[in-house]
């Protein structure tokens, strides 16, 4: 991606599972480690300080429970995410109980994966943060605002100049929910008063149906009923 | 309720069988008692008359006669009576209980004295027939001096009488103390049988509620005992053969789960590194159905488990109406790029029902997910939650497509999928799911459907 990447330390016990991770989110331009084994997974994270933890919770040595609070009480500070089995509840209250950060269950898309890795990323060093930045993020896209140019996986999105305003509006203040008028006021600007709330919402459907993996089930742009809209976080 | 039932039943089989004996053992004893005293009676009537006959009486007047008669009862202490030949009444000294030395000339002639005597409380019934028993207290002797009259002796002192009453009285207390001491013993006894019987009754219970754990104390070595280790052996078994299957369930959902997860993450690179449209066409086409089959197995298993009765912890107060908006907020997206208005109906800020929070979360996706998917687009669902009596009632009504009449009861069968939905992409799991998820927090779901739209109801009991 940019100058220093980023290393990540996949803690995964089946190699396939693992080979896929590492391609998937070595493409994204980050530095990927792989150990199979939670012990291994443990001493490297104490030796090497990875940026993030990737963490499987079915290890052959143990649970990635007891790795994942082996880690805090190392010190360590860094993300954690927690791959769980599937619609396993408890293990999920448990993982974020244990000191992880997120979760996803198993299967998960890829493409969710990196967008979870890079908003724990950002959320714990910062980087490109500010609502002033050029290049935003949402989801696993990529706004860059001088060049006026949305990417997912490097290929460029066509948004319209209003949509674009939209997307890159809702994604300087990720997670804050946006009545209509207010994005009316703060998209539209000065040709404010020509507009009503229907035009927010044809535009939200326009601009889902472009940047949204599956526009049938937006994960990106959220509505907030009776509200407004919000950015996923 | 088994348990007093039994306590009853056995406390009445003791005290009837203590009855019996009693009357049986009673009914004996006075019976020979009361032949015994009869004999005495007849003796001391015939000693009496050898007494009276010794010195027979002038019949030249009536109070000549009379006085005779009278003294004759005071020496006998019997009833007197003196007959002409033909058998009319000459005198009756009275009973002799109402004899008075002092006042021998108050004899009346024909008086019947035996008021107030003590009643035989047996003489009817329990010793025969009244007249034979009658008959055999009184002797009849002629009188000699060739008059042709005979004296008659009845009434002899009634102190086997009184010995007949005394132990008749003494015979009911000790009947009735029996009786209540067997009632009791046959309580105490069926407690002690029952005690154990209680506690088994109550493993088995817990154990059919789920709690594969439960197991029942085994006191001593009789055939309750050996009832309970018999069960503890049984529920053993059942924990090993439950705990093995979920054990395979879960195992095999993850074995599933971990190849899925590599094949769709590999898919997804290759849909990304895909340089034709044709090829991108078809590696999404294959992610679609692995994505069909990872939600297939995460709903298999979520299902055993439901169905196992397997709990990730003791019910939680959750607040349903907070719930529900969360539920409704995770689908509002959906909902409006489907063109599907999504109303909110929820009339309290809170409603605490006790149940497995991802259970309820489940059910409301579930619920949620079919109304969206079954909805055209153009159309509306309203998520509802209100109070009603003691439950707080969920409706999640849609203006879908409906389902069949005749479809309506099997809807909540597992893999069962109506008809009129084959187009839609789902695997007929999701009400199952939805119904076990109630049923776990001691619910009730129910639905109303026409061509017009479905009304799902789910009740669940307030906290």
């Amino acid at each position: 991606m940019t100058e220093r990447p980023q290393s990540i330390l996949v803690i995964e016990d089946d190699p396939a599972v693992a080979e896929a991770l590492i391609e998937g989110i070595g493409d994204e331009g980050y530095e990927v480690h792989w150990e199979a084994t939670g012990t291994g997974g443990v001493a490297h994270a104490r030796d090497r300080s990875p940026q993030l933890i990737v963490l499987d919770v079915r290890l052959p040595d143990g649970s990635g429970f007891d790795f994942c609070r082996q880690i805090r009480l190392l010190g360590l500070r860094q993300p954690i995410l927690m791959l769980t089995v599937q619609a396993d509840e408890v293990d999920k209250v448990l993982g974020l109980e244990m000191g992880a950060d997120d979760y996803l269950t198993k299967p998960y898309r890829l493409r969710e994966l990196i967008a979870r890795i890079r908003s724990l990323l950002r959320r714990a060093y910062g980087e490109l943060a500010s609502a002033q930045a050029d290049i935003l993020y949402a989801g696993d896209l990529t706004i860059d605002r001088t060049r006026a140019t949305v990417t997912r996986d490097g290929r460029p999105l066509n948004l319209t100049p209003t949509e674009l305003r939209l997307l890159a509006f809702l994604a300087q203040h990720p997670g804050q929910v946006f009545s209509r008028g207010q994005l009316i006021e703060n998209v539209w600007g000065s040709d404010a008063d020509f507009y009503d709330d229907k035009t927010v919402s044809v535009h939200v459907r326009r601009l889902r149906e472009k940047i949204e993996v599956e526009p049938g089930d937006p994960r990106i742009v959220l509505t907030v009923p009776g509200l407004g809209y919000r950015l996923a976080t | 309720m088994h348990s007093r039932s039994l306590r009853l039943k056995l406390a009445l089989t003791y005290a009837g069988m203590a009855l019996l004996t009693a009357l049986i053992l009673g009914g004996i004893l006075l019976a020979v008692l009361g032949s015994y005293y009869s004999r005495a009676e007849q003796t001391y009537l015939r000693a009496s008359a050898a007494l009276v006959a010794a010195d027979p009486p002038q019949f030249e007047d009536a109070a000549t006669l009379a006085s005779w008669t009278q003294a004759a009862a005071l020496t006998t202490q019997t009833r007197v009576r003196v007959f002409a030949r033909g058998g009319a009444l000459l005198a009756d000294s009275g009973s002799p209980r109402a004899l008075d030395a002092d006042n021998l000339l108050h004899t009346e002639a024909h008086g019947r004295g035996d008021g107030d005597r003590l009643p035989d409380p047996f003489g009817r019934g329990l010793f025969g027939s009244s007249s034979g028993s009658r008959s055999s207290r009184t002797l009849t002797v002629a009188l000699s001096g060739g008059s042709g009259a005979f004296v008659q002796l009845s009434e002899a002192p009634a102190s086997g009488r009184d010995a007949l009453v005394s132990a008749a009285l003494a015979w009911l207390l000790a009947a009735a103390l029996a009786v209540g001491l067997a009632a009791l013993a046959g309580r105490l006894v069926a407690g002690r049988i029952s005690r154990p019987v209680v506690a088994l009754t109550a493993a088995s219970d817990r154990m059919a509620a789920g709690d594969l754990g439960a197991r029942a104390p085994v006191a001593g070595r009789d055939e309750v005992g050996r009832l309970a280790e018999s069960f503890n052996g049984m529920a053993a078994r059942v924990e090993t053969t439950v705990t093995s299957l979920r054990r395979f369930v879960a195992d095999a959902a993850h074995e599933i789960g971990t190849p899925l997860t590599a094949l769709q993450a590999d898919l997804e690179l290759a849909e990304r590194k895909a340089t034709g449209p044709d090829e991108r066409r078809l590696v999404d086409r294959a992610l679609v159905q692995t994505q069909r089959l990872g939600t297939l197995s995460d709903n298999l298993l979520q299902l055993s488990r439901l169905e196992a009765g397997e709990s990730g912890g003791a019910g939680q107060r959750v607040d349903i109406a907070a719930l529900a908006r969360e539920a409704a907020g995770s689908v509002a997206s959906r909902a409006e790029q489907s063109g599907i208005e999504l109303h909110l109906a929820i009339t309290e800020t809170s409603l605490v029902v006790v149940a497995e929070r991802a259970q309820l979360q489940t059910v409301l996706a579930n619920l949620l997910d079919n109304a969206l998917k079954f909805t055209p687009e153009g159309g509306s669902l309203t998520l509802g939650v209100q109070a009603e009596g003691a439950a707080a009632v969920v409706t999640v009504a849609d203006t879908g497509v409906g389902i069949p009449a005749d479809e309506q009861s099997g809807i909540f069968g597992r893999f069962h999928r109506a008809r009129n939905v084959s187009a839609y992409p789902g695997n007929g799991l999701g009400l199952a799911i939805v119904k076990a998820a109630v049923a776990r927090s001691g619910g009730a779901v129910s639905l109303t459907s026409s061509a017009a739209g479905t009304e799902f109801r789910v009740s669940l009991p307030l906290a």
